[in-house]
């Protein structure tokens, strides 16, 4: 049987570091968004 | 601001349990296959991965017709983020598809039909990407991004079939010439599993998603507002 243990874990590591990247992408665009959202009401008022 | 659902919230919970306990099962319960050894295990979330993102496709073509049908905007944020996840999930399967490749076909990249086919259907949905920004009327753009995401969604089939209708060295697991799923139960029980994980990320993420664009679309409402007053 072939050694392909670092593939396995390049390619685990590849999958959940993508998956958490969206979702840190997500979180930071909500982030930017709000501070807008908050600033864009308080003009309002 | 809104506070968060409470059915989000048991979402996000169970994407992190079920994704953790796919985690778990495939990296100390499933068995090492003979040929390929470690790089084998893979496969359980590269296929996901691919599930997820023509999900995501299938969800925009889909909203993207209903937006055609109904013209409410909420339908084309749908279609939009459906692109977007869908993006994500195809390039993460394709990378690890790569990364399982170099061992086992001794290439990281060959123009195979399944390879090719992929690429192309990630070309044409960062195109996609690239219609919306450069459109300014939110109708229109509603209109052409629909209909694009409708025309695009031909790659989708066209790719899952690629390996069924062309001579092709990618493995066929699902529908092959050796059975529905051509794997030993406990690699079956994991595969499931991965699928079951995957799916319940991807709604959950297009939740998230989706409330970000209605924040995004009041952001724009009010800013537009506040300058058409001023």
């Amino acid at each position: 049987m072939p050694d392909t243990w670092t593939y396995f874990y390049a390619g685990y590591a590849v999958i959940m570091l993508s998956i958490l990247g969206y979702v840190v992408s997500l979180f930071v665009r909500w982030r930017k968004v709000k501070t807008r959202l908050d600033a864009a009401r308080k003009h309002l008022k | 601001m809104r506070k968060q659902p409470l059915r989000l919230t048991l979402l996000d919970a169970a994407s992190v349990m079920l994704l953790a306990a796919a985690l778990v099962i495939v990296f100390f319960f499933t068995p090492l296959e003979e040929t390929m050894g470690a790089v084998q295990k893979v496969f359980y979330m590269h296929i996901s991965a691919a599930w997820v993102g023509m999900l995501g496709f299938l969800a925009a073509a889909v909203f993207g017709g209903i937006y055609l049908k109904k013209r409410e905007p909420r339908w084309d944020l749908m279609s939009e983020t459906g692109v977007e996840i869908g993006l994500v999930f195809t390039l993460v399967g394709i990378v690890s598809g790569s990364i399982w490749a170099k061992p086992v076909w001794n290439t990281w990249w060959t123009w195979d039909p399944r390879l090719t086919t992929s690429a192309v259907m990630v070309l044409i949905y960062l195109a996609y990407q690239m219609l919306r920004r450069g459109l300014d009327d939110p109708g229109r753009r509603a209109r052409y991004s629909a209909v694009y995401a409708l025309a695009g969604f031909v790659t989708v089939p066209l790719t899952f079939f690629s390996i069924r209708l062309f001579r092709t060295i990618h493995p066929v697991v699902v529908g092959g010439s050796s059975g529905m799923f051509a794997m030993d139960k406990p690699m079956l029980a994991a595969f499931f599993l991965c699928l079951a994980a995957f799916t319940v990320l991807f709604v959950d993420l297009f939740w998230h998603r989706y409330m970000l664009g209605r924040q995004i679309d009041t952001l724009e409402t009010l800013e537009a507002g506040s300058n058409g007053g001023s």
